[in-house]
């Protein structure tokens, strides 16, 4: 049977529709601008040579970010540096869970305030694979099932991780705001972690 | 569902749209009548809100952009194009299993007929593809509005501005999405003001980038506007209305009317219930002179939202 491509239109015009989202989720793997650069471009070149493989039905989108991830962890494996992303305790783990406690709610007037660059930089705080599921759904819109895709494991799986991931997240801007700590501070602090 | 623990580790799937059937039934007669659930759910959303508002992350440089498109150019020209499947059939064709040649006397027509036959195959399947992309886009976005419109009336896709000034959602919009969208300002003496009441807007994800909604009320009905631009679909299908140039196309799912319209680079879709009006609320929504001559101008049924399209499209039409 002949190869079918998904869509008449060029490669080129439908997957560079999604290059920002790749180069941010590259940047949340490889927190290099270099590195993302070259994943992207990678990724890319691969998914341009496969595209006439890709099923009429397949997301083009979650395709292209599962080839990215796999791209970054066929590198990561290359350099003999072991899984690049592991479940590991960071330092908000033995934060008390304030976000919980409803009647108080100081978080959601905090919250409103936010500046965008104090989001990203929280996100940047966590560990690596509650970044990239963060990154995929708040910022990618990707479905549970798109996300178990690109990961590479059970929707349940993702469920569980990005509830944990969104907690996080949390207690990183509720620890923030009640200890006035400095965002860049605790990106880099966690930075040493990988 | 008896226990508040259960609606908890539920909040996220139904944030997220993932909470269906049963569950989500289950889920909301649970919010109905507890009000501690109702109120982690609300800080949930907020919190979320907080989060999606800081969109986009990172944008990519836009030198990277050029040297991927070139390298996927490159990429394109250098691998052959897949044989039709015509070719090969002739190729291989076979009479009872065994191969067959062309005769003698044919075989010097072969270069010439199977050239003009791929061309008018290519050209054929070239404009059909064509047709059927722009369809399956137009589609995709009319699909992209009803999916935000319900989830965002839901409670499922929370409102990541909420106003009623149009000013500012002009401005919340600036450099988030990639067109330039301003919202028309009724407060420039036309008597549509009172009839719309602005709730907010967001962002949505529509072909690898971000289309604007906008979320209104007219009395109790909720209505949205999805706005992204003609390079990620324009206006087609269903039934087609002319008005002073622009083609308003009508489709009705899942109990919603949808219109869809293209001009100056943008695609609107605007979503409402079908028994949003009746014929006295187009005498008030069409009180301007201008509403008048584009509703003499439009050929429309009785479906009266269709004139409260006409006139939202004739203000931002103004406004462009």
């Amino acid at each position: 049977m002949e190869k079918q491509t998904p869509t008449e239109l060029p490669f080129r015009e439908l997957a560079l529709e999604y290059l920002d989202g790749l180069y941010g989720y590259a940047m949340t793997l490889t927190r290099s601008k270099t590195e993302a650069e070259d994943l992207v471009q990678e990724t890319y070149l691969r998914a341009a040579r496969a595209f006439d493989r890709l099923r009429p039905d397949s997301n083009l989108k979650s395709w292209l970010f599962t080839i990215l991830r796999n791209v970054y962890l066929n590198q990561i494996r290359r350099r003999q540096s072991g899984p690049p992303i592991v479940e590991m305790e960071d330092q908000f783990s033995d934060l008390p869970d304030r976000a919980s406690s409803s009647a108080l709610d100081p978080l959601s007037a905090y919250l409103a305030s936010l500046k965008r660059q104090d989001v990203h930089r929280a996100i940047e705080s966590l560990p690596a694979v509650y970044r990239e599921v963060i990154i995929l759904r708040e910022f990618e819109d990707l479905s549970y099932l798109e996300i178990a895709e690109v990961l590479n494991c059970p929707a349940g799986t993702v469920m569980s991780r990005l509830g944990r991931a969104r907690e996080k997240l949390k207690r990183v801007l509720e620890h923030w705001r009640t200890d006035g700590g400095s965002a860049m501070g605790e990106a880099s602090q966690n930075e040493s972690l990988r | 569902m008896n226990h508040c623990d259960d609606c908890l580790s539920l909040i996220d799937l139904y944030l997220d749209g993932e909470l269906r059937d049963d569950d989500l039934k289950i889920f909301q007669d649970h919010l109905g009548k507890c009000a501690s659930c109702r109120k982690r759910l609300e800080d949930r959303q907020l919190f979320l809100e907080s989060v999606r508002s800081s969109r986009p992350l990172s944008v990519a440089p836009g030198a990277l952009h050029d040297r991927i498109s070139q390298l996927l150019e490159q990429e394109q020209s250098a691998t052959p194009l897949p044989r039709p499947a015509f070719w090969r059939s002739a190729k291989n064709r076979k009479i009872d299993g065994r191969p067959v040649a062309p005769s003698r006397s044919q075989s010097w027509l072969r270069p010439l007929t199977a050239l003009a036959a791929s061309a008018a195959v290519v050209a054929s399947i070239g404009v059909l593809w064509t047709i059927s992309e722009r369809q399956a886009r137009a589609n995709a976005f009319v699909e992209t509005a009803i999916t935000t419109h319900t989830r965002e009336i839901a409670g499922q896709l929370p409102l990541e501005l909420r106003t009623n000034s149009e000013a500012e959602i002009t401005q919340w919009f600036t450099r988030k999405v990639p067109f330039r969208f301003r919202l028309p300002n009724y407060s420039q003496g036309q008597k549509q003001k009172d009839l719309y009441t602005l709730r907010g807007s967001r962002l949505v994800a529509f072909k690898g980038d971000y289309a604007a909604y906008v979320a209104y009320r007219i009395g109790p009905q909720p209505i949205s506007l999805l706005v992204t631009s003609t390079s990620s679909a324009i206006a087609s299908g269903g039934e087609a209305t002319m008005s002073k140039g622009i083609a308003f196309h009508s489709h009705r799912r899942d109990g919603l009317q949808v219109f869809t319209w293209s001009v100056h680079g943008l695609t609107y879709a605007l979503v409402s219930s079908v028994s949003v009006s009746g014929r006295q609320s187009c005498v008030v929504c069409h009180a301007d002179s201008k509403g008048k001559e584009l509703l003499r101008g439009a050929r429309l049924d009785s479906r009266h939202v269709a004139n409260k399209t006409l006139d939202y499209a004739a203000a931002l039409r103004k406004q462009q």
